[in-house]
């Protein structure tokens, strides 16, 4: 059974702001990692084999990150044209010839080991036709997912698209073991949904695997959020490298991960869960509080409040700026005095704001940020206004108010 | 016929050089690893020199052990079988390995041969002897009938194999080949276990863990014997299999195989709930006792239901269907309060007993106290045969299948659905409801395992959502009204037991007689809205006596009430009929104790001071 990564994927357009060019998505940061190392990690800890990666052309990068983290070879996979997860398929196909089975993951979801485990472990225990993850599903936002139906056996009945009237009853899992005929399907310009719906059709049992444990796919900004949220909560106890340097001024209440060659300044307060990746810098007098996810290269000036936020690699915060729930893309400057406001409107919606419920249900309030794209420079005293998306590359004039 | 129902078989076949393993204790040990499947009987047989010893009877393992002795049988040959009937008692002469009418071969049996009648006439005639009601008797008879004329136990077995239909896997063993265990597999589970100088074949993998972690998994249509050294194969088409090829090694642990692929027992089984109640539908449309219960309520001065726990609850939802559906007053009470009731009972009166294990001291004790008064005894159980059932008149049985956690879940919304079946019928014979409103019960009853699948996945998101909350809190209300009372008490129960948060249930309409003193500002009250707008209407008013003390109103609530605006946190359900309140409103229930209990990193399969049957006062 050989492993597959889909890595080629182009990102929805609200996740687009916060790539640049020659970058995919999978090479977004989570606590100081690209998206992909956590299925290629799960994958391999479930199956430890070679893996293919299915990239696209022109976005090596994937490739040697990829490598950066693989216990084992990777085979690269350039797919060249096409945007579907059937074309990135077929691109495999030709290291899939003897095998009866191989192992999907797609590139883009945080999950753990276990599932992959668990799912492995079953299909190589019931052999059954193919085995796919599930996971339970969330009402709200099931339009941004591919859902599907089970019967009273656990076994698949359908795939369901957005278009479907049929009751979905759980989200597709993105980790598939799929029998290798099923490429004949897809060479039958069949999606793989319709492939996997064609195979039942034809007889196949299709047992599920359903993962309650942490499974974030990662299709919009607000999901880098929910990823940090829950692997910060999964920290427990507090870990500085020995590399990192920290003034005697500063407090830190964990838990915290403190990457190598980051400064903390005097009197910074530091409230875990909190990561901060390498070669950082946090001003004097700043305030980090709990799930903040600052990358490598992030440069946090004096008196700044950052809490809820994931902030890409390289990116510069002033003096005297407040983020909160918010999502910066990498390379940006965000002026001194700037504000983000946090407390969504009811009406407003956004994808998959999740609500955490650290308060009682009635006494909590959905909040998001700003989404700021990469290379943007965000003038001094700019007041933006909650859940607004700033496009990459723009330059805001001091003294502005985004609404 | 005795159906074998849920099975497991094990076998083990050590060379003659390996003295490490005693293949008795290998089986025995096995069969305890497959008790998960069921244990109602059990057996073993081996070759000792050159004749074969089988030792079999009915109960659990552990005590066929200690009074037949499983794990000290001689011999380097044996196989073993554990059963759990879905229907049909267990008996010492029904118990597997099944024999010949010489002593020749001993077979053990997972799956239903369902020519086996054809088959035993044609055996009959030619002089067999049958001893007992199983479909797996015929096997051994067959091949003692085929190797008169073939000499030869493979061949026999095989052609005995190519006459049987249905499912199987079959293990067999002869004092004319003593040093092979043959097996065939179609359509039941079957794997070979690879040992340094033994082989062992078993139903799945837990029961060889312990031994080895090579596994071969046997596909539908092969055939074949392993000995101590080797392993033949041959596929359908009398091809001999490269077996080599098949071998995989197992890496995980034995809790994880019999979880299918669930991190705890009890979110298998909330899983397994459809499945469970589309069998007890099955089985309970297919009774023929039901006519009889029905009668025997009809024809009672008194009739009163029982059981502790969860099935308490059950009890008290059909005290209230028969009152609501039938007219008929049913009296519930809590078993172990038996004494209270006693004296008012007599001949003439009927008493209904609820127990999923079906050994329940408390339950068995107030049986045994009504059938002294005279009173007739009706049981409903999930453990064909077992003490309650044994000594009633009539029983009933729900098909849930052996329910591992100790919290009840699949268990009480099949104990309903069979409740709310004989109510139905009572309904009908007492001529409350018409014969197209019967139908219509009973096509919504048919119907529960789809509405139970889909009210748990449209709901298990929002629970685990919630528990992130709720495990931090010391007190919960769970209220409702009418005939969602006993599902809120086994909603509260469920916290209590799983994640040990103080949860106390009682009708709604009791809150402002004393209960609501205890509401402050964030204290979380679970309604329990069952599908009736009169009810709705009711309880809209005790959610705004709660929310006016600052409760936090969370809701079991159908998708389009009116009331899921007045909730601070929703479990929205389909809005089905009211008769199946608890197949709709308990899952959701189940799920957030289930999360909550996760939450506070506690083990839900093994709540603290709990036993799965309790079978002392």
């Amino acid at each position: 059974m050989k492993n597959i990564i889909l890595a080629a994927g182009r990102a929805k357009r609200e996740l687009s702001v916060l790539i640049p060019p020659e970058k995919n998505k999978v090479l977004l940061r989570i606590l100081g990692k690209p998206v992909i190392y956590y299925p290629l990690h799960s994958l391999q800890e479930a199956s430890g084999k070679e893996t293919i990666i299915v990239y696209r052309k022109g976005e090596e990068q994937v490739i040697n990150e990829a490598r950066n983290y693989s216990k084992h070879p990777i085979i690269p996979i350039a797919q060249e044209e096409g945007n579907t997860i059937r074309e990135a398929i077929l691109a495999a196909s030709k290291e899939l010839d003897k095998e009866n089975y191989f192992f999907l993951v797609f590139g883009d979801i945080v999950i753990e080991p276990e599932p992959l485990i668990r799912l492995y472990n079953t299909h190589l225990t019931e052999e059954p036709d193919a085995t796919i993850l599930l996971v339970p599903y969330d009402p709200e936002y099931a339009e941004t997912y591919g859902t599907a139906t089970i019967d009273e056996e656990g076994y698949l009945t359908k795939t369901l698209t957005s278009k479907s009237i049929e009751k979905p009853k759980y989200i597709i899992g993105g980790a598939y073991i799929l029998p290798n005929h099923i490429l004949d399907l897809l060479e039958k310009n069949m999606s793989l949904p319709e492939a996997i719906n064609q195979l039942i059709r034809e007889g196949a049992k299709i047992k599920t695997i359903l993962w309650t444990g942490t499974w974030i796919d990662i299709g919009y900004p607000t999901d880098l959020l929910e990823a940090d949220y829950t692997l910060l909560s999964m920290i427990k106890s507090t870990m500085i490298s020995d590399k990192a340097e920290i003034e005697p001024t500063s407090t830190i209440i964990g838990p915290v991960l403190i990457d190598e060659n980051t400064y903390i300044d005097h009197h910074v307060l530091i409230k875990g869960p909190v990561y901060i990746g390498k070669n950082s810098f946090i001003g004097a007098y700043s305030f980090i509080r709990q799930y903040s996810d600052i990358n490598n290269n992030v440069r946090i000036g004096a008196y700044n409040e950052v809490k809820k936020s994931n902030i890409q690699p390289y990116t510069l915060l002033d003096s005297y700026v407040y983020i909160a729930d918010s999502i910066i893309g990498e390379n940006s400057i965000i002026g001194a005095y700037t504000i983000t406001l946090n407390v969504l409107e009811a009406k407003m919606k956004t994808p998959r704001v999740r609500k955490h419920l650290v308060n009682p249900p009635k006494k909590e309030i959905e909040k998001l940020g700003a989404i700021i794209g990469y290379n943007t420079k965000i003038g001094t005293k700019t007041i933006i206004y909650p859940g607004k998306t700033i496009k990459p590359e723009t330059i805001i004039e001091p003294d502005t108010v985004l609404r | 016929m005795v159906l074998s129902g849920l099975c497991g078989i094990i076998g083990v076949v050590v060379s003659n050089k390996s003295t490490r393993y005693s293949p008795g204790s290998m089986v025995f040990r096995g069969l305890l690893r497959l008790e998960y499947r069921g244990y109602d009987s059990a057996g073993v047989a081996s070759i000792c020199g050159d004749k074969l010893v089988v030792l079999k009877g009915k109960g659990r393992i552990i005590d066929l052990e200690k009074k037949l002795g499983f794990s000290k049988i001689c011999g380097s040959v044996v196989i073993g079988h554990t059963r759990w009937a879905t229907h049909g008692a267990p008996s010492d002469i029904n118990a597997h390995p099944h024999t010949d009418c010489r002593d020749w071969f001993a077979v053990v049996h997972n799956g239903i041969i369902q020519n086996y009648l054809d088959l035993k006439k044609s055996l009959i005639s030619k002089g067999h002897v049958f001893k007992s009601d199983t479909d797996t008797e015929v096997v051994p008879h067959l091949v003692e009938d085929y190797y008169g004329v073939l000499r030869n136990v493979y061949r026999s077995f095989k052609q005995a194999v190519r006459i049987l239909e249905g499912s199987y896997a079959l293990l067999l063993i002869s004092v004319h080949d003593p040093e092979k265990i043959f097996f065939a597999k179609k359509d039941s589970p079957l794997i070979i276990g690879l040992g340094n100088g033994f082989n062992v074949l078993a139903s799945d993998i837990p029961a060889i863990l312990e031994y080895t972690r090579r596994i071969i998994t046997v596909r539908d249509g092969w055939i074949g014997y392993v000995s101590g050294d080797d392993v033949y194969i041959e596929d359908l088409d009398g091809n001999i299999v490269d077996w080599k090829r098949y071998v995989r090694i197992i890496d995980w642990s034995i809790s994880d195989a019999v979880k299918a692929g669930y991190p705890h027992y009890m979110l298998k089984e909330i899983h397994e709930q459809p499945r469970a109640l589309k069998d007890t539908f099955y089985g309970i449309s297919r009774d023929e006792n039901i006519d009889r219960v029905v009668d025997l309520i009809l024809d009672a001065e008194k009739v009163f239901i029982t059981g502790a726990g969860t099935s308490f609850h059950a009890s008290y939802y059909f005290a209230l269907v028969s009152n609501i559906l039938a007219g008929v007053m049913v009296y519930p009470f809590i078993a172990s309060e038996f004494e209270s009731y006693t004296n008012a009972v007599g001949e003439g009166d009927l008493l209904i007993v609820v127990s999923q294990s079906g050994e329940t001291m408390d339950a068995l004790k107030a049986l045994r106290a009504f059938k002294e008064r005279g009173a007739r005894i009706v049981a409903v159980s999930n453990v064909v045969d077992s003490a309650i059932p044994r000594e009633s008149d009539i029983a009933v049985y729900t098909r849930a299948g052996p329910e591992i956690g100790v919290a009840a879940t699949k268990t009480f919304t099949t104990q309903t659905l069979v409740l709310a079946w004989i109510a139905v019928f009572l309904a009908k014979s007492c001529g409350c409801i018409g014969n197209d409103e019967a139908r219509e019960y009973m096509d919504l009853l048919g119907n529960s395992a789809k509405i139970a699948s889909e009210t748990i996945s449209v709901t298990e998101y929002a629970t685990k959502k919630l528990s992130e909350w709720l495990y931090r809190v010391k007190n919960a209300y769970y209220l409702s009204r009418w005939i969602g009372v006993p599902v809120a008490m086994e909603g509260a129960l469920k916290l209590k037991e799983i994640a040990y948060i103080h949860a106390e249930s009682y009708p709604a309409g009791e809150s402002k007689h004393g209960p609501i003193a205890l509401v402050e500002e964030d204290f979380p009250v679970i309604f329990i809205v069952p599908s009736n707008r009169e009810v709705e209407k009711l309880l809209l008013g005790n959610i705004k006596e709660m929310k006016a003390r600052g409760a936090v109103i969370i809701g079991v609530v159908p998708e389009d009430s009116g009331l899921v605006d007045e909730m601070d946190y929703v479990f929205s359900i389909p809005r089905t009929h009211w008769l199946i309140t608890p197949i709709t409103h308990t899952p959701p229930q189940q799920l957030l104790a289930y999360y909550t209990a996760v939450r506070k990193g506690l083990d839900p399969d093994k709540p603290r001071n709990l036993a799965k049957t309790v079978t002392v006062e």
